[in-house]
């Protein structure tokens, strides 16, 4: 297991360093700079600008230098707000986005995994119907216009929660649901696909004639299995969910960190997209590990070759 | 503790919230793979027991890896041969087979009983024993954690049920530790003390806070709160009044101003402040080595333009201070709008230890102090208590909200979580304007901004001037304005936004809103110029504005009659025609954003339907944009210009064959020396005149085709007190108040 788990390592660090190194070389790429304005300085004011941060550097150079930076966790100041560090930006808005995604996560899989087991116990009756509908919704209808009468009802309509702002926890409420949603209508499918596959198996069969209740059946001998697809893709869903989703940032004024994502790229702040990317890659590489684990803890037959 | 200070990764509330998300995750995970959730999957009698094949296999490797005795009992039964557990992990799961290659081996081990096989290898510190009530046991003194068939006489393991409550207990407190963590990382920020006196929507998180940093309007109005300058503004007027100066003489050809600074001025953190901090942080703002985007705006005294050439010295700029409250400055040419750059972001005094940073560290000299900046989220300013200066507003406390979507900041005002938002959806202004609830709050005051199309002269059929006239006469700015702008700007047939006609039709319009206006012109003393159409009271060509009645303004520049009899005549093919040349496409150039789509698309229509010419859109991301424009391979591409300071200068200079922003490749000789004509002229009336000529040739012959003067947008709620419109849309907060708290 720790020699997987090494190798496993190894990998993910040089994926982090290609994804580095390849989003580096395309930021630059893209035309314009950070410090192009409607109303330009002349041009040896612009160069003192860059060169103040060494921006005049050949790329190569500037390229060790964000590396070298990075290893010591320590990149410099962001190009647009040069009055805060890449590295504070990033964990100023790193723990709400974590707080926020990883509450919607556990809410949305759980939600999701009971919605699926419900559906999948009476197979074609209305609960499952319903149950598909919702699922069919929740992963359709876009987050702008589920959140967007969220607030209408709930803010302006009841006067339960305030619209936006990030102050205590009922400021919460709202986006956890919305950003829930999807995650639960996508485990509801596939534990309910799932489920329904496994529930045809002869375990199961058998399970059931010794006089095992329904639920008991699915729930005790046919979940695991089914869990496997949801499982394998937890992965990325959680990467992509812990890191804020911009969306919702935007419409609750939630300061997370999905914002840098796209606001960094379209200011050409080099610094904080390196970051960002970084950052995205790491979670990622971290979910899927435990994802996999996840994995070969759930379906023994992945262990064989471990054995 | 605010992100203000430089803190690396390692700020260690963020390594403690983030370990204790990992650790439950992780706990989570091994939780599972140490079987804590098997423990119970066999239940009492009556039920088939579904071995956690995982759990099994798990101890039974440690313990029968290598027996010989079992795995040759077991030939007959699986047909296979080798170690026992992985052939058994290769027989499909849940199988009646697969139980009954555990029975077997379950009789084995009772069969087996008091005997204990010799693991081989690594697991001989696990050996499997018999304990005293006949049950194996595969680890010394602990029960092994798996059960038998009903029906065999076995009893039900012990571990079973405690393993069961070990599951829910273990499972519970993981969850609770895992949403106890989330709603620490909430609460983790320290809470604000209460709603602050005054909540401004700000549009956005500013970029920098420092004055020679700053570029735009949200950073200005926290910069101009924190910061006191020599000269404060009057709200209505926007005249000059004392600030950090007590008063000021200019000499009589106006090129020499003397400030005399008031006695005991202090910075926010005590240290005195006076005339030789002004002449430190203008001399820093002029320095071309520091890059301050705005210091061209100082670049007319005396000594400044050399020095940034190269060709002087920082010794020799005529800024100087004559004793700790004198400072003294010297000009090249008058600079009548001095003053209200004395008002301006980039010339506030600057803290000798700022180091080009700024922040809640950072001393600053205004009445309010910076004591807040959560990323993102909100700044916080409050009462400086070092403050000596002359204002006494009446907040304490002022947010400045960083929410950047419009409808964000739409829902915030209308919740009552701000007072006062700079930015709304397009979309709702005519709501805005129309709505009884609404329209007493929704301020467009005129701004002076100017909408336009650089067109590029060099590219056919753009050479041609009765093209461009035609392009100009064929649209219809009033329908623009009114249908796709929501009503609110105003129609612009010259350069200089705002002419008496203009601000006449807009005062008409505020007032048939129910809002009075105090506004009396866009920029005082000088009377702009305009393109007309064929003819207007026996005037042909560009004429001055004042000379137009306001009634006969929305129309003034719309006469596609004349627009295509000028296309014939020059040879071009009109509709309704077969001879003359086909007008080359045009490309419309503009940024990605709702209202530029929408005036691009309504130019295209305009031309098409009145000229017969054909034109393609092209869209591009903003910096992408900048990046072409730059290269001047457009053929025309939106644009606005706003005023620096309220003068003509700052618009007719921007064509200059030096200036860096003209990006059209034009370039007129007579226009530069009619420019720089205006610019050394003394005398005032003398000096309107000359601009006006200026204005003239742009209007002829130049790379222009103006749309509509801007209007800026606020928000105010009914509670704030002291918001008055002015062309530059400074609104001090020194002025504001609130009713009710």
């Amino acid at each position: 297991m720790s020699r997987l788990l090494l190798k496993r390592l190894g990998a993910s660090l040089v994926t982090i360093w290609a994804v580095f190194t390849i989003s580096f070389f395309i930021i630059r790429a893209a035309p314009g700079g950070p410090f192009d304005a409607d109303r330009d300085p002349p041009p040896d004011v612009k160069r003192a600008i860059e060169e103040r941060y060494d921006l005049d550097a050949p790329l190569w150079s500037q390229y060790l230098a964000q590396i070298q930076g990075w290893m010591m966790l320590d990149p410099g100041p962001s190009l647009r707000q040069p009055d805060h560090d890449v590295a504070s930006i990033l964990s100023a808005g790193l723990p709400i986005s974590l707080t926020i995604g990883g509450l919607a996560l556990l809410l949305g899989t759980a939600v999701g995994i009971f919605l699926g087991l419900i559906a999948a116990l009476r197979v074609g009756g209305w609960l499952d119907h319903l149950v598909v509908v919702i699922a069919s919704v929740g992963i359709s209808l876009p987050l702008y216009v589920i959140a967007g009468m969220l607030v209408l009802a709930v803010s302006f309509g009841l006067g339960w929660l305030p619209p936006a702002g990030w102050e205590s926890v009922p400021s919460l409420i709202m986006p956890v649901l919305c950003l829930a949603l999807a995650p639960a209508a996508q485990a509801a499918r596939l534990v309910r696909s799932g489920l329904i596959e496994m529930s045809s198996e002869e375990f199961a069969r058998t399970a059931r004639a010794k006089g095992i209740s329904p639920f008991r059946v699915l729930f005790r001998h046919c979940l695991r299995p089914a869990l496997i697809p949801l499982v394998a893709t937890l992965g990325p869903t959680a990467a992509a969910l812990l890191t804020g989703s911009l969306v919702i940032e935007q419409i609750f004024a939630i300061p997370g960190v999905g914002m840098h994502f796209i606001q960094g790229a379209l200011n050409r702040d080099y610094p904080l997209v390196l970051g960002a990317v970084l950052l995205y890659t790491v979670l990622l590489q971290l979910m899927t590990l435990l994802a996999d684990l996840m994995l070969l803890s759930l379906d023994p037959r992945l262990r064989g070759d471990a054995a | 503790m605010d992100s203000v200070s430089p803190k690396s990764l390692l700020d260690f509330r963020f390594l403690l919230l983030l370990s204790l998300d990992l650790v439950f995750l992780l706990l989570l995970d091994l939780g599972a793979l140490l079987d804590l959730q098997h423990a119970g999957l066999g239940q009492s009698d009556g039920e088939v027991f579904s071995l956690g094949e995982a759990s099994l296999s798990f101890q039974l490797k440690d313990a029968f890896v290598a027996s010989q005795d079992i795995s040759s009992s077991l030939e007959p039964v699986t047909g296979l041969q080798g170690p026992v557990n992985r052939h058994l992990l290769l027989l499909p799961t849940g199988t009646l087979r697969h139980h009954a290659c555990w029975a077997q081996i379950l009789d084995r081990i009772d069969n087996d009983r008091g005997k204990s096989p010799e693991p081989a290898g690594r697991n001989r510190q696990h050996p499997v024993t018999v304990q005293d009530n006949g049950l194996p046991c595969y680890r010394q003194g602990k029960p092994a954690i798996w059960r038998g068939l009903p029906g065999r006489g076995h009893k039900p393991m012990i571990a079973a049920e405690s393993g069961q409550r070990m599951k829910f207990r273990t499972i519970a407190i993981l969850i609770s530790f895992g949403i106890a963590t989330s709603i620490m990382a909430l609460l983790w920020r320290s809470p604000l003390p209460g709603r602050a006196d005054l909540v401004i929507g700000n549009g956005t998180d500013p970029g920098s806070l420092h004055p020679h940093r700053a570029t735009g309007n949200p950073e200005g109005r926290i910069i101009r709160a924190i910061h006191e300058g020599l000269v404060l503004l009057d709200p209505e007027t926007l005249d000059p009044m004392p600030g950090c100066a007590e008063s000021w003489q200019i000499s009589a050809d106006g090129r020499h101003y003397q400030f005399q600074i008031q006695h005991g001025l202090r910075w926010s953190d005590g240290t005195p402040l006076d005339a030789d901090d002004f002449v430190r942080s203008w001399l820093d703002l002029i320095d071309p080595l520091q890059g301050a985007p705005y210091g061209d705006l100082l670049e007319s005294v005396t000594g400044a333009r050399q020095w940034r050439n190269g060709t002087g010295e920082r010794e020799q700029v005529r800024i100087q201070s004559l004793d700790s409250t004198l400072l003294e400055i010297e000009f090249d040419h008058p600079v009548p709008w001095f003053l209200y750059l004395c008002a301006q972001t980039p010339l506030q005094p600057v803290h000798p230890d700022s180091a080009g940073r700024a922040g809640p560290g950072i001393a600053t000299n205004g009445p309010w102090m910076l004591t807040r900046w959560s990323l993102r989220d909100r700044i916080r300013i409050e009462t400086n208590p070092e403050y000596r200066g002359p204002s006494r507003p009446t907040l304490k406390s002022i947010d400045f909200l960083a929410a950047e979507s419009a409808n964000t900041q739409l829902n915030i005002f209308a919740a009552g979580l701000s007072d006062w938002t700079v930015r709304v959806p397009a979309a709702a202004i005519p709501i805005l304007r129309s709505d009884p609830i609404w329209s007493p709050r929704w301020r467009a005051d005129p701004y002076l901004g100017i909408s336009f199309y650089r067109l590029n002269l060099e590219r056919p059929p753009l050479d041609d001037p009765a093209v461009r006239r035609a392009l100009s006469l064929s649209i219809d700015r009033q329908q623009l304005c009114r249908d796709v702008l929501g009503g609110d700007p105003e129609p612009a047939y010259g350069f200089v936004p705002w002419p008496s006609p203009a601000i006449e039709r807009q005062q008409q319009k505020l007032i048939d809103r129910g809002i009075p206006s105090a506004l009396t012109s866009g920029l005082p003393g000088y009377r702009a110029m305009v393109a007309i159409g064929s003819e207007y009271n026996g005037l042909h060509g560009v004429i001055p504005a004042h000379q137009v009645a306001s009634e006969d303004w929305p129309r003034l520049g719309y006469d596609p009659r004349t627009a295509r009899e000028l296309l014939s005549e020059a040879g071009w093919r009109v509709p309704g025609s077969t001879e003359g040349r086909e007008i080359p496409t045009l490309e419309i150039l503009h940024p990605s954003g709702s209202t530029s789509s929408l005036v691009a698309q309504w130019l295209q229509l305009a031309w098409k339907r009145e000229l017969g010419l054909d034109s393609t859109i092209q869209t591009l991301e903003w910096r992408s944009f900048l990046d072409v424009q730059r290269a001047v391979d457009y053929d025309i591409s939106r644009s606005n210009w706003i005023a620096d300071y309220p003068d003509p200068a700052t618009f007719l200079t921007l064509f200059t064959s030096d200036s860096p922003n003209s990006r059209t490749g034009w370039s007129d000789s007579e226009y530069d020396q009619s420019v720089a004509l205006a610019l050394a002229e003394g005398d005032p009336e003398l000096r309107m005149q000359l601009w006006q000529q200026a204005e003239k040739i742009l209007l002829e012959r130049g790379p222009v085709l103006p749309l509509w003067s801007m209007t800026s947008g606020n928000l105010v709620s009914e509670e704030v007190t002291g918001f008055f419109a002015n062309p530059l849309d400074q609104h001090d907060l020194r002025a504001i108040g609130r009713r009710s708290r």
